[in-house]
């Protein structure tokens, strides 16, 4: 409050995190992922009230179906293996191996938005809408995902990420895995069951 | 350590200062203005062209406003906070220590809840400004304020939305938890700081585009946007979506950031047991806005899709009540996340104004959580006149079993007034009004419980009368109660003990005269959502809208009186109530952390039996 602090400096602390603020940002990300569940569970309610089980004969299992599915899934463990690379501090190949979980990413989200955008059903038809807006909410949180890692890339780059400062690695991790149950799950419920 | 002593060389701050070239606020608007003029030009004339050209569309207006709110955000600071750390550059973002700082993002909890307060008490003053419209239109039985039955309901809708998701859902959450709690909680900070920055913009934002609504056409649906009437109107109800979106999206960010300061941010010694009422209460809303926040935002999503696509999901073709279901499986929890940070403050402030220690505070704590765990069993309530006789029951009996866990936040309250010596200050005052209104409000909740009364209500001024004898005559009471209580804290300054009172009075019986009315007014036949009524209703309207407009008035008086002694008002101590929590002995003034060292609690704070730390009180007289 002296004359002299006229200003207050925003600080942004890249210094390693205290076991409770790990524990912190932690917690953090599980009421995200409780909370974003949410529509998920709506959605897939709203289907049966609505639809119940039925599915169009015309659906194509695979694209923004399977493909996505796998696509995402299996991106997970690239970012499990980046988190180990960085506790032996191999920058390389730490970003590396999260430019993969992004490029499968990448190849889930283009399978999301093809149908979505040269969808074959009826929209006027309780179903159709149901799959566009998964496709749409789905595509959503992808691209959430993908801004994500794509940040940490860049502050890998600059040399901001190391072994001690490694939380933006497990955010990417507990985000992009968020995205990939959510989807599975949605996918399941809605178009196998 | 003052939190501003962060190295910081005064070249750097005013090569800073020059380059920043307009105020953040001013910038956001600014980036507003042209994220919505590009993104709506490309939808409506190149992506998504329709017939005759029109150039604002429902598809180019939502993916406009889209824009707008992501440049407003950036604008005000969320570039250089977030957006350009987050891809690896430093932080580059000075706050000057003056009034500016409110119209900037801050990081600073104080900064942040007072930024929260103006703009929910803003916001107020707007929504109660439609609402003064409402009440003079329907001194008359005929159309005479408003040209059109449309534009009485729009601006029932703009009143209900504005005042639910930025006045009611705010006030206490937004504004004066993110101030006090982290104090509370004997922390220097609340738990994500940046992310709580970011949560206070994102409410003017959801504020402007409701009010903006008209813009785009007339919205009859109120607050509750049921489908399919809200596809049958022209397009104002996409800012309605959109508007509270950015409302409630707000209310989450804040929640979570809470959640988390109370359970990481406690000071030494602080355990689960000695968790102040307020931090139990806000724990509880929390946890209801973390759950049934983002139900709403897909439903509002799905409602919204089904306009611009369009679908026809809650449409003729697929199923209106499921519209209904989803709106109100959130619309009652939120009546609850309105009120019971309110209760959690009777038990706050009586036990200090007594000067005795809280009565059975265990059985408040399962009172708070027990209304949480219960609110979202109870929604249908609200649709008693869409369902078969058998579904009632249910629904029935465990609206009437919350009157249980409401009873005991009374009888605490109660049983701590019991032979206290209490000092009958304004914001005691405010909590007893407090009190009584809620019990107005109770009861007639009870009845309304019982579907055979139900039946006959629906729809009429009864209802709209139990309903703000819960949101003004409980919270918006406890509102003030509370402000009037923390004055001292936030402004260093005392209020004038009369004009406090005689504001409390006003309010209290232009309240009870005002709304005691509705409910006759509505036993009688007067129904909800209607300009024009029938002739035999007029004279008790009249009267209604002359003790409104008492109300409205009133109101303003507090504002005054609060606005006035905030600068003004007599200097006084740090701690003139003798509280026991930990906001008293701190430094309330934003931009310094607030303890430090950090504070060492070593007894609960509702103690007054006998002489203990951390206030060493007289020894009392019994
Ligand atoms: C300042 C004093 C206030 C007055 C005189 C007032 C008056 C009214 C009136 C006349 C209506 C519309 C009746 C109809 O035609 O259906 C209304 C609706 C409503 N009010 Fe208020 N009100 C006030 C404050 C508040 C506050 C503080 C809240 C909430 C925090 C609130 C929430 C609502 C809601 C949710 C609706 C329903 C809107 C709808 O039907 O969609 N009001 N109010
Ligand atoms: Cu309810």
């Amino acid at each position: 409050m002296s004359s002299h602090n006229t200003y207050t400096k925003t600080s942004l602390r890249i210094g390693p995190l205290s076991e409770r603020d790990l524990r912190k940002n932690r917690f953090g990300m599980s009421l995200y992922c409780i909370s974003q569940a949410v529509p998920y569970f709506l959605l897939i309610n709203i289907r049966f009230v609505i639809a119940g089980n039925f599915v169009p004969v015309g659906l194509n299992l695979w694209l923004g179906g399977i493909i996505p599915t796998v696509a995402l899934l299996v991106g997970i463990i690239p970012l499990f293996t980046a988190r180990a690379a960085l506790q032996k501090d191999d920058i390389p190949r730490v970003r590396s191996h999260v430019m993969t979980a992004m490029l499968l990413g990448l190849i889930g989200l283009l399978s999301l938005l093809f149908p979505l955008w040269f969808h074959n059903f009826d929209a006027l038809s309780p179903f159709g809408e149901i799959d566009l807006i998964s496709l749409g909410v789905a595509s959503f949180y992808t691209i959430i995902a993908l801004i994500v890692a794509w940040g940490v890339y860049l502050r890998l780059g600059k040399g901001l990420i190391r072994k001690e400062t490694g939380w933006g690695i497990e955010a990417t991790i507990w985000v992009y895995a968020f995205n990939a149950i959510a989807w599975t799950a949605l996918f399941f419920t809605l178009d196998l069951l | 350590m003052s939190a501003n002593a962060a190295g910081l060389s005064g070249v750097d701050t005013a090569n800073r200062q020059r380059r920043r070239i307009a105020p953040p606020v001013i910038r956001g608007l600014l980036w507003a203005a042209i994220g919505f003029l590009v993104f709506n030009t490309l939808v409506s004339q190149v992506i998504d062209r329709q017939p005759y050209d029109p150039f604002v569309t429902r598809v180019s207006a939502t993916v406009g406003w889209a824009a707008a709110v992501i440049g407003w955000l950036l604008g005000v600071g969320a570039w250089e906070v977030i957006v350009r750390p987050f891809f690896g550059h430093p932080v580059e973002w000075d706050i000057p220590n003056d009034w500016r700082r409110y119209f900037m993002f801050s990081t600073d909890h104080k900064v942040v809840g007072l930024q929260y307060i103006f703009t929910t008490t803003g916001s107020f003053l707007l929504a109660g400004l439609a609402a003064m419209m409402m009440r003079m239109e329907l001194m008359n039985a005929k159309l005479w304020v408003f040209t059109n039955p449309g534009a009485y309901l729009t601006t029932v809708g703009i009143h209900g939305t504005v005042m639910m998701f930025s006045v009611g859902t705010v006030a206490l959450v937004g504004g004066f938890a993110n101030y006090f709690i982290p104090l509370m909680m004997g922390s220097n900070s609340s738990a994500y700081p940046r992310m709580s920055g970011l949560s206070h913009w994102l409410l003017p934002a959801g504020i402007a585009t409701v009010f903006l609504s008209p813009l785009l056409g007339q919205w009859t649906t109120g607050w509750r946007a049921y489908a399919p009437l809200s596809g049958q109107d022209p397009s104002g109800i996409v800012f309605y979506y959109l508007g509270v979106f950015a409302m409630t999206t707000s209310s989450l960010l804040v929640a979570i950031n809470l959640t988390a300061t109370i359970i990481f941010n406690r000071a030494p010694g602080l355990t689960w047991n000695r968790l102040p009422m307020f931090g139990w209460g806000i724990l509880a809303v929390s946890l209801l806005t973390i759950i049934w926040v983002p139900e709403i935002q897909m439903t509002f999503i799905i409602s919204l899709l089904n306009l611009i696509v369009p679908f026809s999901l809650f449409e003729q073709t697929g199923s209106p009540l499921t519209y209904m279901e989803s709106f109100w499986l959130f619309g009652h929890p939120e009546v609850y996340i309105i009120v019971v940070p309110a209760f959690a403050l009777w038990q706050e402030i009586i036990p200090v104004m007594g000067q005795k220690t809280l009565f059975a505070r265990q059985w408040g704590v399962l009172g708070l959580v027990f209304v949480m765990l219960f609110s979202g069993l109870v929604w249908a309530h609200h649709m008693f006149t869409n369902m078969r006789n058998s579904e009632m029951l249910p629904f029935s009996f465990f609206t009437e079993m919350i009157s249980i866990p409401t009873g005991f936040s009374y009888l605490v309250v109660l049983g701590t007034l019991w032979g206290a010596r209490l000092k009958f200050s304004t914001p005691t005052l405010f909590v007893l009004m407090s009190m009584f209104n809620f019990l107005i409000g109770g009861i007639t909740g009870v009845l309304l419980a019982d579907p055979v009364i139900n039946l006959q209500t629906h729809d009429t001024f009864f209802v709209l009368s139990h309903f703000h004898y819960t949101v003004i005559g409980s919270m918006v009471f406890t509102w003030l109660a509370a402000a009037y209580y923390w004055l001292p804290k936030l402004s260093g300054r005392m209020y004038n003990e009369t004009l406090g009172k005689l504001g409390a009075i006003w309010v209290f019986i232009a309240f009870n005269s005002a709304f005691g009315q509705m409910f006759f007014v509505g036993l009688r036949g007067m129904n909800r959502w209607v300009a024009v009524y029938p002739q035999y209703l007029q004279n008790m309207n009249f009267s209604i809208s002359m003790f409104a407009f008492l109300l409205g008035l009133g109101f303003l008086f507090n504002f005054v009186h609060i606005t006035w002694m905030w600068n003004k008002g007599k200097p006084v101590g740090q701690n003139p109530w003798n509280g026991k929590t930990l906001e008293w002995f701190g430094t309330p003034k934003p931009g310094i952390a607030t303890f430090s060292p950090l504070p060492h609690v070593e007894t609960g704070f509702y103690d007054y039996s006998e002489n203990t730390p951390p206030t060493p009180s007289p020894p009392k007289r019994m």
